[in-house]
């Protein structure tokens, strides 16, 4: 044992450990390593994950029908309740509708359009220690996607860029409390911040905060994006509200959002590249 | 064929296996869904296969292949370059040491080995990751979270080891 700690192999390994403490220092200190030895990995393992993703998914969704059977009948049933109670609020939209297109015309007010330029991809890799539900996506800098674009997916807001190669993003999501969305509660219009934190984020919630104290924000309410900041566009949904509870400085209050997108299970989503 | 280029030919060829098969645990650990058995619960198929390598192959070459892992893992987990590097690298060393002087290479010694090393380093993960931070909710990540994580990331050491160890065979040095 001794010759071993006076040998050659030994030496090798402290140089090693000694490199990786140097990378680590260098990482820690630059925000992360060069790009060079990660886009060369994932160029290769890119395409291998996707394939991987792929047949996963397709074995789980054969076997999800039978397994989770009780479930989707349940979830039927109060889809087809919420139906009905849309239904209802679509007579009233109609009436409110036909309403302010008589007030544009009165004034003459003209319509904003907006038109997203999207790029589509998969999901490809999700770590098992990711505890914001982080993942890879197949599409990167050559298909147009930049760091800080918008990743949504028709149910709603999904998170930003974090980082991109030629084939691949790393996408972060409304969970991790790095991503701070300018929101406002659709019915009241107050006007929030929203971001997650570590223990909301386990539920898969997040935080809509500095509400006024006397806001008349309620469960069910929906929140949507305002646009301020520049990242993300106005008007995109981020999810209902479930509880509305005082902030530890009992100056204003906070709301817990449930995103619309179930985050931990999706497997397509849609990165804006331009708006 | 010389006999030191057959040797060095076997050797190679048995090192690229145990890199492929490195590869394919890490791109199956980020594959969405693969042998998820709850939200927050999938395995972590690098560290029971750098580990198990450790046992067959000694601390040098146990502790390469660990940094290796480590380094992989870094880049897909988000983590600072080097951190799970290191680690990993540690725990294998020390394995490759203890089976090479103390222990046999059997299946429940290389599980309670991956055990270990799991613990420690996403236990050392969570302590700088989350305690230090003072997030709210702390045991319930770890006990919903980690502690599960690591405990299936140990049951699929079994199935990587066989492997390992038929590859060891295939490829044995004369």
């Amino acid at each position: 044992m001794r010759e071993f700690f006076s040998s050659l192999k030994f030496k090798i390994l402290v140089c090693v450990a000694v490199l990786l403490a140097g990378i680590m220092t260098y990482a820690a200190a630059n925000g992360r390593l060069s790009n060079a030895p990660q886009e060369l990995l994932n160029a290769v393992l890119v395409p291998v994950q996707r394939f991987s993703a792929a047949v996963s998914g397709g074995i789980s969704g054969f076997f999800e029908k039978f397994a989770q059977a009780d479930e989707i009948a349940a979830e039927n049933e109060r889809l087809e309740e919420e139906i009905v109670r849309l239904r209802q609020q679509l007579i009233e939209y109609d009436q409110y509708k036909a309403e302010n297109e008589m007030y544009r015309k009165t004034l003459q007010l003209q319509e904003e359009n907006r038109s997203f330029t999207q790029v589509s991809a998969s999901v490809i890799g999700r770590d098992p220690l990711e505890k914001y539900y982080s993942f890879t996506i197949d599409q990167g800098e050559n298909a147009g996607i930049e760091v800080n674009d918008v990743v949504i997916c028709p149910e709603g807001v999904v998170g930003k860029v974090l980082e991109t190669g030629p084939n691949y993003a790393k996408v972060i999501t409304v969970l991790d409390p790095r991503v701070n969305i300018g929101c406002t509660v659709s019915r009241t219009r107050d006007i929030g911040t929203a971001a997650g934190t570590a223990e909301l984020a386990q539920e898969g919630k997040l935080a809509l905060s500095y509400l006024p104290r006397e806001t008349l924000t309620t469960e069910n309410d929906i929140v949507v994006t305002t646009g301020y900041g520049g990242i993300f566009p106005k008007g995109l949904i981020l999810g209902t509200v479930e509880d509305v509870r005082p902030e530890s400085s009992g100056k204003s209050m906070y709301a817990v959002l449930r995103p619309t997108v179930d985050i931990s299970t999706i497997t397509m989503v849609f990165v804006i590249t331009d708006f | 064929m010389n006999d030191w280029r057959k040797r060095n030919l076997t050797r190679a060829l048995k090192w690229a296996c145990y890199i492929l098969l490195l590869m394919l645990s890490f791109v199956l650990q980020q594959t969405p869904g693969f042998l998820q058995i709850a939200p927050e619960v999938k395995p972590v198929l690098v560290v029971p296969l750098c580990i198990a390598v450790a046992g067959l192959e000694g601390e040098f070459g146990g502790a390469l292949i660990g940094a290796l892992g480590g380094l992989l893992w870094d880049m897909a987990a988000g983590r600072t370059a080097g951190f799970f590097a290191l680690g990993l690298m540690a725990a294998c060393f020390f394995t490759g040491l203890a089976v090479s002087l103390f222990f046999r290479c059997s299946y429940f010694n290389m599980m309670a080995f991956t055990l270990l090393a799991l613990l420690l380093i996403t236990g050392f993960d969570f302590l700088l990751g989350y305690v230090l931070y003072r997030y709210g909710g702390a045991a319930s990540y770890y006990f919903k979270w980690i502690l599960p994580t690591c405990i299936w990331s140990t049951v699929w050491l079994a199935p990587q080891l066989w492997v390992l160890k038929k590859i060891q065979k295939r490829f044995v040095l004369e």
